[in-house]
């Protein structure tokens, strides 16, 4: 299996070289024969790693033991969906799923672009390989997942605890989705550059790509936070650890570029912006990559340490080097056609938010690279808090959450004042009504953060409600169609705006769940024998009875809990500790009671030999919220990403009248 | 290993023969044929794209987005774009 498997990814490293060549042998005129040879290179490449993924899955699913990758991240007692999500436990692994994500994306646009952006798929698909042999050749020469024992040991040492849980199946693949993702929009950023063509055909071509990989990257960091919250047995979701900040920061700057690049399709500007953006999200993907891969930051997430890193940083700092260098010499035609005519407009909103987007990624990057830097620079490590990123990102995470609710009111090119009070006078008087009744009704104001993120949060969404309002009288107006049918034309006609303001709405659940959960947390710690009660945030936690279970892989202590709100029993939670033998290593379950209002979160710290439980209790208000902001999150992105029927049939004449006409 | 080396093998002649068939299979008419269905597909994008730019300018001013000005120069704009594309068009399907 090990010979098949290297075999695959040698083949597959030598297609890409192949590819390349063919594909930039094609830019010369007359040559469209290598073009298509290259586009041959680009589904063998596919082929060949998803040959090597599938004979990794083999080895794994079959316990071939006499493989690195599976000795030490399976056992044969594993259940068979952890042995599948155990090929992206390891390094080598995660770097194959990488691979095979990256060819499976490449053959999917040269697919897509066969009758479309001739003049620039052979750089795109040149771009394409370029990462490709970057990631065959660590595959093949430097980690390679089919590496073998010389001694073949009887089972595996199973995998660690810790990543034996469906959000751990499913978060990892996503987030690569988000990752790899990303270098489609920068190969036609880089073709565009070489073949001239800044106009803005190539932003259409990758904008559904770049909306799928935000999409991505969003829900995969979204169901790492949940990972953690059930995980790790802190009480909370992000801890700004590096690796969740390396995941974090292309994120913020590929939000940033999807919104600048409207103001480049409406008024032709910021094109240098956008170019820049697109190199800076794709190297960001590449940092949270090598991040989590060289050694050089602790994380729970990060793998071991590994030689890995030096390559990563010759690989960022070439594809870095390259897109600059392109850029320069690009500079006389990115300029742009049109200046900001107004500081109240809807282009200078954009603007705003890029900004603020991009302060809070280089505070994050900052904030993760520093204690790399002071160790380098004063050989002491100093750790960055939690307090710094907070500081930062509460004043920036307002300020975006009243941008998103002003953003889509605002006319582009100017605003007068009359136009402003007629789009604001509604959802200002909202938010001032909401204010009143969180002051009135809620403790919402005695954080008063937390208390500006909610009336933010009124504002925001009367102005998008009142955007859906004013698209649906449109609708409705142009006729044939009832109210009900005008929203969905709305959404039919304009996917990418009104899919964008239903993830505008998502994001405003989403800062209701953090100010909720961030602001009004209440924990404390109980020891108690069994039959005794204790108290926390107003709850009683009565100790009912405990257990000790054992079988031949793992052992297992637990308690129930009753759990009474003013004097009635609300719940039963068992919270539990695993200690599994193989590894000697330690996992919490953690014990969760979810409602809208508030989750009651229960750690078993200890259970003593005479009985006596040590329990942390949590109790966060409104975190079930974030996870509903996902779920929102994923169907605007889908509604937003989702391609348009492409017309089949001829321009009617009609339809040329009207155009000459006018009308 | 029989199995190991036919497989190997077959990997690396199915990557062979993707590469090396559009250089040294039939070629002619399909390939010219293939090259104008091409132009003239990206053709239609672009004019699909100006024509649903047209419907996206005339539902912002209807919403108020866009002023009557900006409306009118943005439209003007946009039409004119849209007849350039279509008269392309007419001339690559020998309409003129």
């Amino acid at each position: 299996m090990s010979l098949v498997g290297r075999a695959a990814l040698l083949l597959a490293l030598a297609a890409a070289v192949y590819g390349i060549y063919a594909a930039l042998r094609a830019r010369q005129p007359g040559q469209g024969l290598w073009q298509r040879s290259a586009e041959g290179a680009v589904y063998g490449v596919f082929g060949l790693t998803s040959a090597a993924m599938a004979t990794m899955w083999l080895a794994l699913l079959t316990d071939q033991f006499e493989l690195r990758n599976v000795a030490e991240y399976t056992s044969s007692s594993l259940d068979w969906w952890f042995k599948i999500s155990a090929l992206w436990g390891s390094q080598a692994g995660s770097l194959l799923l990488w691979a095979w994500i990256l060819t499976g994306f490449s053959a999917a646009v040269v697919y897509l672009n066969r009758e479309r952006n001739r003049e620039l798929m052979p750089v795109v698909v040149a771009v394409l390989m370029g990462i490709a042999v970057f990631f065959t050749f660590l595959l093949s020469f430097i980690s390679s997942p089919f590496e073998t024992l010389a001694t073949v040991p009887e089972d595996g040492r199973g995998l660690n605890p810790l990543l034996q849980n469906p959000y751990m199946v499913i978060h990892p693949p996503l987030l690569y989705l988000g990752y790899v993702g990303l270098g489609v929009p920068f190969a036609f950023a880089m073709a565009a550059l070489v073949e001239k063509r800044l106009d803005n055909e190539w932003i259409s071509s990758v904008r559904t790509w770049t909306i799928f990989a935000w999409g991505f990257l969003g829900i995969g960091i979204l169901l790492g936070s949940r990972w953690a919250y059930e995980e790790l047995g802190w009480g909370g979701y992000w801890a700004w650890d590096p690796v969740e900040n390396a995941a974090f920061m292309p994120w913020l700057v590929a939000t940033a570029f999807l919104h600048s690049v409207m103001v480049q399709e409406r008024r032709g500007m910021l094109r240098i912006w956008n170019m820049s953006l697109i190199v800076l999200t794709f190297s960001l993907a590449l940092f949270g990559t090598f991040l989590t891969r060289s050694g050089i930051i602790a994380s729970v997430h990060a793998f071991g340490e590994s030689t890995l890193g030096v390559w990563f940083l010759v690989f960022i700092a070439v594809v870095m080097g390259g897109s600059v260098a392109l850029i320069i010499a690009r500079l006389p035609l990115l300029r742009s056609s049109h200046s900001l005519e107004s500081f109240i407009s809807r282009e200078a909103v954009f603007l705003y938010n890029n900004l603020l987007l991009i302060g809070l990624a280089f505070a994050v990057f900052w904030g993760t690279i520093f204690p790399v830097i002071s160790e380098t620079a004063r050989g002491t490590r100093i750790t960055v808090g939690q307090g710094y990123y907070d500081q930062i990102a509460m004043p920036i995470g307002i300020a975006l959450l009243i941008l998103t609710g002003v953003g889509p009111l605002i006319p582009w090119r100017k605003a007068s004042l009359d136009a402003l009070r007629r789009r604001f006078l509604i959802p200002l008087g909202i938010t001032a009504v909401a204010a009143v009744l969180l002051a009135l009704f809620t403790p919402a104001w005695d954080n008063w953060a937390a208390g500006l993120v909610f009336a933010s949060a009124a504002f925001v969404f009367s102005c998008i409600s009142s955007e859906y309002w004013r698209g649906i009288k449109v609708q409705h107006a142009l006729g044939g169609v009832s109210w009900p049918g005008a929203l969905l034309r709305l959404f039919a006609k304009n996917r990418r705006r009104y899919g964008g303001y239903l993830v505008h709405l998502g994001i405003v659940v989403l800062f209701i769940g953090f100010a909720g959960s961030t602001a009004f947390t209440t924990s404390g710690d109980l020891v108690l024998n069994q039959g005794q009660r204790g108290e926390v945030a107003g709850l009683e936690f009565e100790y009912e009875s405990s257990l000790r279970e054992r079988d031949e892989h793992r052992g297992t202590v637990g308690v129930n809990l009753r759990v009474f709100e003013d004097g009635d029993q609300i719940a039963t939670m068992k919270p539990r500790t695993n200690f599994y033998f193989a590894d000697e290593q330690r996992s919490t379950e953690i014990a969760i009671r979810s409602t809208p209002q508030r989750d009651i979160y229960i750690v078993l710290v200890g259970l003593s030999e005479g009985g006596v439980a040590r329990i942390s209790v949590f109790v966060n208000p409104l975190v079930m919220w974030i996870w509903i902001a996902g779920v929102i999150i994923a169907i605007g992105t889908t509604i937003a990403a989702w391609p348009r029927r492409r017309r089949e049939e001829p321009v009617t004449a009609d339809r040329r009248e009207k155009t000459a006409a006018g009308s | 290993m029989v199995f190991v080396i036919i497989f190997i093998s077959a990997m690396t002649l199915g990557t062979i023969v993707l590469i090396s068939w559009p250089l040294i299979g039939p070629q002619g008419d399909a390939a010219r044929a293939a090259s104008r269905t091409r132009k003239s597909r990206e053709l239609d994008d672009a004019l699909n794209r100006s024509l649903d730019a047209i419907t996206e300018i005339d539902f912002d001013h209807r919403a108020g987005h866009l002023s009557d000005d900006d409306f009118a120069e943005l439209d003007e704009n946009e039409r004119a774009r849209a007849l350039e594309l279509l008269r392309r068009k007419d001339a690559q399907e020998g309409r003129v």
